[in-house]
């Protein structure tokens, strides 16, 4: 992704909701993009899938190179190839993504069948043998159930095994655990885990869960009202952060493994996307912020692992 | 600092901002003065109309508009803008009496029946059900053959009959907000049942409550009109009535005899609803931050 | 020396009907949903006490009947020695609605949306007659500054202020009236990460200006950890652990328990460890609940008798109760193993 600007145009004002945003994601690897709400993060999946609601939402700069080729160019046809076959996306709510009249079987013989050309018997059959993959048990049985028929944690798995039937190189998922409990959405990341290394796919894991992205994800992106703050291997943000919003997220996480006594909390609040602060846009709650941070935005600078880090102090000197 | 939130400050210091956010909407201010216009014209129309209005002029029935009767005249002979205006009396306090009637108990009603809930929403809405089974004409046949025609009647009668819509709408509002949080923690504070009624159930229905009461009011005119047509009330000049007779007539072409009474009736009833659009939009809080000055606006931002 | 026991839950019960077909009473099957299922803790004064549990696990309810809002079907809630919702003289009922306040989970849904911050902060001054409108102001400003709100707010309405903004104002119109304990329902999980802690932090620095008591109830493993000194753990409409806080991360005796720890994926990519033997199965419906032992249909260490035998809330070591057959066993071993 380079330097994607994403606004979107309302009546109320303009929201923007990514700017210049870049980043490069390998193939293989679980990458995260780690943020709060007004971030931006969806929005940026969005894009990617070519999803994104044009009115009122704006592609204003950026380009996406997927294997060399821009997405943001593509034609509509093209795109609706791409998504499917190569790029999936898993969706945070499975009560809404999934289609309530419709048997889950055919539901995930759908995207065979269109991608694939095969008839419904055939992909119907290879629906089953996802459903199992995905870790449904009586997959045989229950594939011919509705989706009101199974529990949170399972619908979700045929989401994922949605998204998987097409065997695509890169999935991509937003916030897919975040309506699940606990137990299930461990069982869910342990089946993301293994389906990754098993089909060597790619994965773009968007949460707000720091957790999450430590066990899941090889790389990150951090960020902020619309701005990537941070890009790093998961070890360099966890352990030798930069950049002052990383490390006030990580500093204000609660621990199940660690008794803390006092948390530092960020302080201040998420900023008003139609009227962001100007410079960094994060200054107006970094302790490290001066006003060089007040008036002038930060160039992403390049970190010796490979990333950057968007942030006056972490100009080399 | 004292509070100068709305809530606290004296009488003409609250009403001045309530204008100021009333008239925002052109259209109801509008209607506002076409409500005031309509009703003085009502009230002092024996000052603007003297004589016997009501007396048949037999030569002149029937006729055109024209410049000595700008709005024709009826099958009488009578000068229909007189008559309007005369007629405007009618409809309007049955208007007023019958909706305020409706909408008052109604909201009652339903607002009783969503606090409470249980066995005291199932009685209220099984008399409620009562009521909408009645219908409207031999209800006030009874009460005409018990108490003679008298405008009152009328009042009740079509007062009757309405509020069970009205309490419906009110209940599933006030059902719907008993679930919310913010009256929980009412409840958990230890409020009356009167306060949470009346100072957050109610208050927070304000929009349905407005507009059904101003989508009832043409409603009620037409109603008035039904029961005035059969005779069955004293009043012999009401825009209803008026209709009413010109239906027989306008096989003649005289189209004048409908037109104007019921211009008048849509008019009034479209001003009733912009009254309340704007009565919506005055009591929003969330519209209230937007009619703030420039100037504190300013000022908030340098903060 | 014991603290004294400001709240007491003894043997709570509370179960909802659902509607049964015409099948379902021809086959006598009992349609109950019993959230609250004969559920028992204490609170002491001064102590902050956490309730655990994915939804559904009956702690909204337990809430609920504690604050008032629903009648229990069996058992007591006893507040400084009176039962809640027993007959008692109104100045005692009066004084209880104000000892007892809460903190919902809906910033926004909390809030009245046609009334002012300072008019909600009022309210239950104005509830309980307290004082006059000038030192009702007086009052409510100095709460809201408490929790950190400035003084123009004052006058905003809720929609004008973000979720936390709006919690803050939640928590000063829960502590206008100095209660005694504020029951915080998922104070937080409404809001965003970076503002999280500081609802959080400022909850823990209320508490000991104000010398206040809290029940917090919430699924979030870690805020529970930050927050609370003792925890009660709940599954299906029981408790099946309770312990102090320390006690219950470090050592763990109830399988469910030792589960919910083990799923929560920690922010250390060096403790890499998506837990594989999970438990069997999801949640059982409320509504035909299991036989025996409540969660023996997932518990990775199912023995027979736990499918029959109901097992009882005991003391296992000092301090710390839980549910379970092989209790002593897991007592005695780490989580680590």
């Amino acid at each position: 992704m380079q330097d994607l600007s994403v606004r979107f145009y309302l009546a109320s004002g303009v929201v923007n909701a990514v700017e210049n945003l870049s980043f490069n994601v390998r193939k293989g690897v679980g990458f995260g993009i780690v943020g709060e709400s007004g971030s931006g993060k969806t929005v940026t999946a969005l894009t990617i899938m070519g999803l994104l609601a044009r009115p009122p939402g704006r592609i204003d700069s950026g380009k996406i190179l997927y294997n060399g080729t821009n997405l943001l160019t593509t034609s509509q046809e093209d795109m609706r190839r791409l998504r499917g076959k190569s790029i999936a996306m898993v969706y945070q709510d499975p009560m809404t993504s999934l289609n309530p009249v419709l048997r889950v079987c055919f539901q995930i013989a759908e995207a065979l069948m269109v991608h694939e050309k095969i008839s419904q018997h055939e992909a119907e059959a290879r629906a089953v043998e996802l459903m199992s993959a995905v870790g449904i048990p009586d997959a045989e049985k229950r594939a011919k159930e509705y989706p009101h028929q199974f529990s949170g944690g399972m619908r979700q798995r045929i989401m994922i095994a949605m998204a998987l039937a097409t065997k695509p190189d890169l999935l991509i998922a937003d916030e897919p655990t975040t309506a699940l409990d606990v137990i299930t959405q461990s069982q869910i990341l342990a089946l993301l885990e293994d389906l990754q290394r098993k089909y060597d796919m790619t994965v773009i894991l968007v949460t707000h869960d720091l957790g999450i992205v430590a066990q899941l994800c090889d790389e990150a992106l951090v960020m902020y009202a619309g701005h990537g703050m941070e890009l790093n291997t998961v070890k360099g943000i966890f352990s030798h952060s930069k950049h002052p919003y990383t490390r006030g997220l990580l500093e204000s996480t609660t621990r199940v493994d660690k008794e803390i006594s006092r948390l530092t909390s960020i302080p201040g609040n998420i900023p008003d996307m139609i009227d962001p602060p100007t410079g960094c846009r994060f200054h107006p709650r970094c302790p490290l912020a001066d006003n060089r941070c007040a008036r002038q935005e930060p160039p992403a600078f390049p970190q010796v692992s490979g990333g950057y880090s968007k942030c006056w102090r972490s100009e080399p000197t | 600092m004292t509070d100068t939130s709305s809530a606290s400050r004296p009488y003409p210091a609250r009403a001045a901002t309530f204008w100021r956010s009333y008239s925002r909407n052109r259209g109801a201010v509008f209607a506002f003065f076409f409500l005031v216009a309509l009703v003085s014209a009502a009230v002092l129309a024996n000052y603007l109309f003297p004589g016997d209005v009501e007396a048949p002029d037999m030569s002149r029935i029937m006729l055109p508009p024209s410049f000595s009767a700008v709005l024709g005249t009826d099958y009488l002979g009578r000068d229909q803008l007189t008559m309007l205006v005369f007629g405007a009396r009618t409809s309007l306090i049955v208007a007023f009496s019958a909706g305020g009637l409706l909408a008052v108990v109604g909201t009652i009603a339903g607002l009783l029946a969503g606090y409470f809930g249980g066995k005291v929403d199932g009685l209220i809405m099984r008399i409620a059900d009562v009521f909408l089974t009645i219908p409207i004409l031999p209800l006030i046949l009874v009460i005409v053959s018990l108490t003679g025609p008298s405008l009152l009647n009328v009042m009740f009668a079509i007062g009757l009959t309405s509020w069970p819509v009205m309490a419906r709408v009110v209940r599933s509002d006030s059902l719907a907000l008993m679930k919310r949080e913010f009256i929980e923690i009412e409840r958990v504070m230890g409020a009356s049942s009167r306060r949470i009624v009346f100072k957050h159930l109610l208050p927070n229905q304000l929009n349905s409550v407005l507009v059904y009461t101003s989508l009832s009011i043409p409603v009620v005119i037409l109603t008035e009109a039904a029961l005035e047509f059969l005779g069955l009330t004293p009043l012999s000049v009401s825009w209803g009535f008026m209709l009413n007779v010109a239906m027989n007539y306008w096989i003649r072409g005289t189209w004048w005899m409908s037109f104007f009474p019921g211009l008048a009736i849509f008019a009034t009833a479209l001003a009733f609803y912009f009254v309340s659009e704007g009565l919506k939009e005055a009591l929003n809080p969330k519209l209230k931050r937007r009619r703030e000055s420039l100037v504190a606006q300013i000022a908030e931002r340098k903060k | 020396m014991s603290v004294e026991v400001l709240l007491k839950v003894e043997k709570l019960s509370k179960h909802f009907q659902v509607k049964r077909t015409l099948s379902d009473m021809r086959q006598n099957t009992p349609k109950t949903i019993k959230a609250v299922d004969n559920v028992s803790f204490e609170v002491h004064r001064g102590e902050t006490l956490g309730l655990v549990g994915e939804s559904g696990c009956g702690k909204t309810t337990t809430t609920k009947v504690i604050l008032g809002l629903m009648k229990p079907d069996s058992g007591r809630v006893l507040f400084e020695g009176d039962d809640v919702h027993g007959k008692l003289p109104k100045p005692k009922y009066s004084q209880i609605h104000r000892d007892i306040q809460a903190v919902f989970q809906d910033p926004a849904g909390s809030l009245d949306p046609r009334m002012t911050i300072g008019q909600i902060t009022r309210e239950p001054l104005e509830i309980h007659r307290i004082g006059t409108p000038a030192s009702r102001e007086e009052t409510a400003r100095k709460i809201l500054d408490a929790v950190g709100l400035t003084a123009e707010q004052y006058e905003r309405y809720p929609h004008e202020l973000s979720g936390g903004q709006q919690q803050r104002v939640a928590i000063a119109r829960a502590l206008a009236l100095h209660p005694k304990i504020v029951i915080l329902d998922e104070p937080v999980s409404a809001l965003d990460m970076s503002v999280r802690t500081q609802i959080l932090n400022l909850l823990k620095d209320l508490q000991s200006e104000f010398g206040l008591t809290y029940v917090s109830v919430a699924h979030d493993l870690g805020v529970i950890r930050y927050m609370c000194n003792h925890v009660a753990v709940m599954y299906l409409g029981q408790i099946v652990e309770n312990c102090a806080t320390s006690e219950l991360y470090e050592n763990p005796i109830h399988p469910y328990t030792r589960a919910l720890l083990e799923a929560v994926p920690v922010p250390d990519p060096s403790a890499r460890r998506i837990s594989r033997d999970y438990l069997r199965g999801s949640m059982p419906s409320p509504i035909s609940l299991p036989t025996g032992c409540r969660f023996h249909t997932r518990c990775p260490h199912v023995i027979d008798i736990c499918r029959t035998v109901e097992p009882q809330l005991l003391e296992v070591t000092k301090g710390h109760l839980a549910s379970c057959h092989l209790a002593d066993t897991f007592a005695h071993k780490s989580i680590a193993s």
